[in-house]
């Protein structure tokens, strides 16, 4: 690694207008996603207001319905429907409201009326999902909150978050700082020129990569700081304790090996061309490959693909958690970066023209 | 022609774009066929700003600018003009293509009646809005003679109306938007005034960029004040 060259890069970067236009637009995801979840008390309903149900999540004042709540609106709701929908008479919908009440899981309930009234197992799913949630009072949200963080505490809910938004607004400044650090050289008379210098090829790519890494780093560690800051001053407002930790463990583990991963493929991509412009495409192309889900029986679901660059935590806050395979994914990942990062070097000392 | 083809076409170009469809096609799941229409589009668009960004900034890269720019003006305009067709061309082409790959590689719930139809609004969609983007791609690129100014001005709207952004924005201004038919075509069908509106917008564009091409180059100016 060539430091002289390194701290030239590194100035380079710095310099450039575009550079903070990534930075602007990463604080402004960041700000505009989470600042929601650090006043959780201001779009929640009037005290004596009519009880909305839906699916809107935390952010907008939703709560998880009760079980019981929650099964007694479903009824009530399959009740008028095999009315109104169905042509049942009442008679027949109050005996199968008795017979579905004394059923215990949504899967039963679901399979009894495809069987005997021609519902849909997804309709009587939907039905389910709509009251799944609903508008809470303060007092409510208070509650759940004291009791969800009592568990939990804020801060480590909130990191959860936190590194879901990150890891994706990241992929755009890593974009856009690579893209400024290869664009000089990327020229067909500097391209040959700079294989004519003694400098190695281990020497270039790994200087090349570092100066794309650490402001990117740098400024994930800055900003990590601030909003771990800001989560523990609104921890005490929803009765929760303060904790300093977790969010720096979360981005050692799922945001410093997915940015080096990237600094790596987007090397190899143009290593490979001899050009920046194939890699904005493919990146984009890897980015939504590692942010894509599934669709299963049950609809559209987040599952974490092998070798995704992108970590999200699925469900709202305060029930996320660490998707299955994540750390061996991220272990996978690193040695794969490694693996990449060698053959770019012997890439750029065989590739000596445009 | 042949020059210009070889410009505007090299190797390397057909591969990256051929890699992206494939692997979008791939990687992107979709439950009913008006789906397709929400994912070529978008993808193909964001292909356009970065497939057409060079066709005359080339020439600066390859530092050919200084004898491309003793060209007769219409020589100059007629070859950025025949290097933006032949890739829009091939950008529209690969819509036709990967239209169907997509509906192969997805479940086998794509084949209905309607793909058909759907496949005609997705080829009028795509040469519409991929005629704004790259237009707005080589127009931004030959304005400030640096490619990644224009590229990121382009990507910028591109991500607008690709955001949450575009909620702020009327109807008319979002070039990508679609009216609720909940009869018809699983519930979605393109709004084509926007998209045309836009279209024009674009061949403006291309026009202006006689005047783009006209310019000294602004490094030849710098180098000789150095």
């Amino acid at each position: 690694m060539n430091i002289y060259m390194l701290k030239k890069e590194i100035k380079y970067l710095l310099k450039n207008p575009i550079f903070y236009l990534g930075i602007i637009i990463v604080i402004c995801t960041l700000v505009l996603t989470l600042k929601p979840y650090l006043n959780l008390y201001e779009n929640v309903r009037e005290e004596n207001s009519k009880i909305v149900y839906g699916d809107e999540g935390i952010i907008s004042g939703y709560i998880p319905t009760e079980i019981n709540e929650q099964r007694k609106q479903v009824f009530n709701r399959i009740y008028e429907s095999l009315i109104e929908d169905f042509d049942v008479s009442e008679e027949e919908a109050t005996d199968a409201l008795n017979k579905i009440k004394k059923m215990h899981t949504q899967e039963e309930i679901a399979e009894y009326l495809h069987e005997n009234y021609g519902i849909s197992e997804r309709g009587v799913d939907n039905v389910f999902e709509s009251y799944m949630e609903k508008h809470a009072t303060k007092k409510e949200m208070q509650e759940y909150l004291r009791e969800t963080f009592s568990k939990s505490t804020f801060p480590e809910s909130f990191s959860f978050k936190y590194i879901d938004y990150l890891g994706i607004s990241l992929i755009y400044l890593s974009i856009i700082t690579f893209v400024l650090i290869f664009m000089r050289d990327m020229k067909k008379d500097i391209f040959s020129l700079l294989h004519t210098k003694p400098i190695s090829g281990v020497s270039y790519i790994m200087t090349k990569l570092l100066a794309g890494l650490i402001p990117i780093c740098v400024f994930a560690l800055i900003m990590t700081g601030i909003f771990d800051g800001i989560a523990n001053m609104v921890a005490p407002k929803y009765g929760s304790e303060m904790e300093l930790v977790s969010i720096w463990v979360k981005l050692a583990l799922f945001i410093l090996p997915n940015i080096f991963m990237i600094g790596v493929f987007f090397i190899f991509i143009t290593v490979i061309f001899k050009s920046i412009l194939p890699t904005i495409p493919m990146l984009l192309v890897y980015a939504t490959y590692s942010n894509m889900g599934k669709i299963t029986e049950s609809g559209y679901k987040y599952i974490p693909n092998p070798l995704s660059i992108v970590v999200r935590f699925p469900n709202d806050l305060g029930n996320n958690y660490i998707p299955t395979w994540t750390i061996i994914n991220q272990s996978i990942l690193i040695i794969l970066a490694i693996c990449l990062l060698g053959i770019s070097i012997k890439l750029w000392k065989r590739r000596r023209i445009i | 022609m042949k020059c210009n083809f070889k410009i505007s076409l090299p190797l390397y170009k057909l591969l990256y774009s051929m890699v992206f469809m494939f692997v979008m096609a791939l990687i992107r799941p979709t439950v009913t066929p008006i789906e397709i229409l929400t994912v070529i589009e978008p993808n193909l668009c964001f292909l356009a700003i970065v497939f057409v960004a060079d066709i005359y900034y080339c020439e600066f890269r390859e530092n050919r600018i200084n004898v491309f720019y003793l060209f007769p003006d219409r020589l100059k305009y007629k070859a950025v003009v025949q290097r933006f067709l032949i890739d829009f061309v091939y950008l529209v082409l690969l819509d036709l293509i990967f239209y169907w790959i997509y509906i192969l590689f997805q479940n086998s719930n794509l084949f209905t009646k309607e793909i058909i139809s759907i496949y005609g609004y997705s080829i009028l969609m795509c040469f519409m809005t991929v005629l704004f983007f790259a237009s707005l791609s080589v127009t931004m690129v030959n304005f400030f003679q640096n490619m990644w100014f224009g590229l990121v001005i382009s990507l910028a709207v591109w991500f607008v109306f690709n955001t949450k952004v575009k909620e702020y924005l009327p109807t008319v201004l979002n070039i990508f938007a679609y009216k609720i038919t909940p009869e018809i075509n699983g519930g979605i069908t393109p709004y084509f005034f926007n998209r045309a509106l836009y279209m024009v917008v674009g061949i403006v564009m291309l026009i202006m960029n006689y005047l783009l091409v006209k310019r000294s180059p602004m490094r030849k100016v710098k180098e000789g004040k150095k």
